[in-house]
């Protein structure tokens, strides 16, 4: 009888210890697959950022074979000239060169003065699609003082040439 | 309604008491009396199906007794020492008969007891025989007994009743019966011929609920099992999932570790290339701004870098400066008015400051 009972109690200990074990182990991998659907909600979040950014970036660094550009003046006057606005442009003022891994980045300073809205346009699309990585780091729009349909533009334009 | 047969077995005759307990109360629906013949005394046509409980009187022809005296009164005492006591008083050896007892009195601390018994041989034989009628009774008693001892005047007359015993009619009877239902005089089904049906029945509910625990128990585990299963394989078919994800974007790549971590560090080295690559697009900005503007309002200067674009003008009221603000955050985030005041043409001059174009 006593044997029989240590054996039920046994039974009974046995029973309550793998239920413990097995809800622990289930309550541990239900985490883990919450975990894992949070990291790959998030993973495929960045994965479209980082397509659609490579995407630009890959439109970009093609350009980089298309012209030989020397330095930032000349990608200035290749921007300019074909317009007809270089006597419009009251300065280039180089403003510094950052050396990249594989690249070479140049800064200028342009500002152009009283040109109209279409001429603005113009200068704004020919920077963006010119044959060669030239981008617009930073520009101020402003009326003319002296004929307030024009307008007065200073930007910082930078281009990036293989080394 | 609790149905309860008593089986009043006499020296000649059995009388069967069909009692329906109603309210507290014992009612007689049926009276059954068999004479007893020489063979097989229980020859009853009627079925005891409906019978919840069943008791059993003893005649007195049946049972032996013996006076006795003890110091105390405690019935579970009483029944230990019986045996003992009785062993030298009785023919018999005390193993092949069933006792009990009852208190007839007391004098000077010593408590008198009438031990009643049957032999066993006897009691089983009755016992079997109520068997075959499915018949199992709870308490082996005698309304005879009972009513000699309930008509007790003094210790002394006990031995002169039980030699001559007076007759008890039908029902008186009956009613002896339904006290010795609540409450038995005495009970004979004791030690091997004990009644075991309530425990049985007992056992076996714990039984059967003890094989239900273990079968949900079971159910339970297997339940438990098969999550944790189908849980690992979901886990397992995520993990190829962003596997297969990463090595579609980056296919060169051998070493995969961490796929999250190595697709944020992919990002950053790209971020670092953006910064120089790519500038801001003014063009963009102005054919958003081309949205915003309405009659009465002019921009007199624009700002625009990566971190922040600032947008000055003029408008009618500070009402569409609000106006303005709402609509630059249609394409625009962060949008804050910086300043707005009063012209001295009475127009309100603006400064909106703005952290970059929504993607």
């Amino acid at each position: 009888m006593a044997d029989r009972r240590l054996l039920i109690a046994g039974g009974i200990a046995v029973s309550v210890i793998l239920c413990i074990l097995l809800i622990n182990v289930s309550l541990s991998v239900k985490r883990d697959l919450g975990n894992l659907k949070a990291q790959q909600k998030e993973f495929l979040s960045i994965k479209d950022e980082f397509l659609s950014l490579k995407n630009r970036i890959d439109t970009v660094e093609n350009k980089k074979s298309l012209t030989k550009i020397e330095g930032i003046v000349q990608a200035a006057d290749e921007v300019f000239m074909p317009l007809g606005l270089k006597r419009k442009v009251k300065s280039v003022k180089p403003t510094g060169t950052k050396d990249l891994k594989e690249t070479i980045e140049e800064e200028a300073e342009v500002q152009v003065e009283k040109v109209d809205m279409n001429e603005m346009v113009n200068i704004f699309h020919k920077i963006e699609n010119s044959p060669m990585i030239l981008s617009i780091k930073k520009t101020t729009i402003k009326t003319s003082f002296e004929n307030p349909t024009l307008l007065d533009i200073t930007m910082t334009i930078a281009l990036v040439k293989p080394k | 309604m609790k149905r309860v047969a008593f089986f009043d077995l006499k020296e000649e005759e059995l009388s069967i008491y069909i009692l329906e307990k109603n309210g507290g109360a014992y009612r007689v629906k049926d009276t059954i009396n068999n004479p007893i013949k020489e063979k097989d005394f229980f020859s009853i046509d009627r079925t005891f199906d409906d019978i919840e409980e069943s008791y059993l009187s003893l005649p007195l022809n049946l049972l032996n007794f013996r006076t006795l005296e003890l110091p105390f009164s405690d019935m579970s005492k009483v029944k230990e020492v019986l045996p003992f006591e009785l062993d030298g008083l009785i023919l018999a050896s005390p193993d092949s008969a069933v006792f009990d007892a009852h208190i007839i009195g007391e004098s000077n601390g010593k408590y008198k007891l009438l031990a009643v018994y049957v032999m066993k041989d006897a009691l089983r034989k009755i016992l079997e025989k109520l068997k075959l009628l499915k018949i199992d009774p709870k308490v082996v008693t005698s309304i005879e007994l009972a009513s000699l001892i309930g008509s007790l005047t003094s210790n002394e007359e006990i031995t002169h009743l039980l030699i001559n015993p007076k007759q008890i009619g039908s029902e008186d009877r009956i009613n002896v019966a339904t006290k010795e239902i609540d409450r038995p005089t005495i009970n004979l089904r004791t030690g091997e011929l004990s009644y075991t049906i309530d425990t049985e029945k007992t056992k076996k509910s714990l039984k059967l609920a003890a094989i239900l625990f273990v079968l949900l128990l079971l159910v339970f585990l297997s339940d438990m099992a098969l999550n944790i299963i189908s849980t690992k394989r979901a886990i397992s078919s995520v993990r190829d999932d962003i596997r297969k994800t990463y090595a579609g974007i980056f296919p060169d790549e051998k070493k995969i570790t961490n796929e999250l971590y190595q697709i944020k560090a992919h990002l950053k080295e790209l971020k670092e290339k953006e910064r120089s690559f790519i500038g801001v697009s003014p063009l963009q900005l102005l054919l958003d701004l081309t949205q915003v503007s309405k009659s009465g309002m002019s921009f007199h200067e624009i700002t625009i870098d990566k971190e922040r674009i600032v947008v000055k003008g003029e408008c009618p009221s500070l009402s569409d400066v609000q106006q303005i603000k709402s609509s630059l955050e249609k394409f625009l985030t962060q949008v804050n008015i910086a300043d707005a005041k009063p012209s001295s043409q009475n127009r309100t001059l603006f400064t909106i400051t703005a952290k970059e174009r929504k993607p």
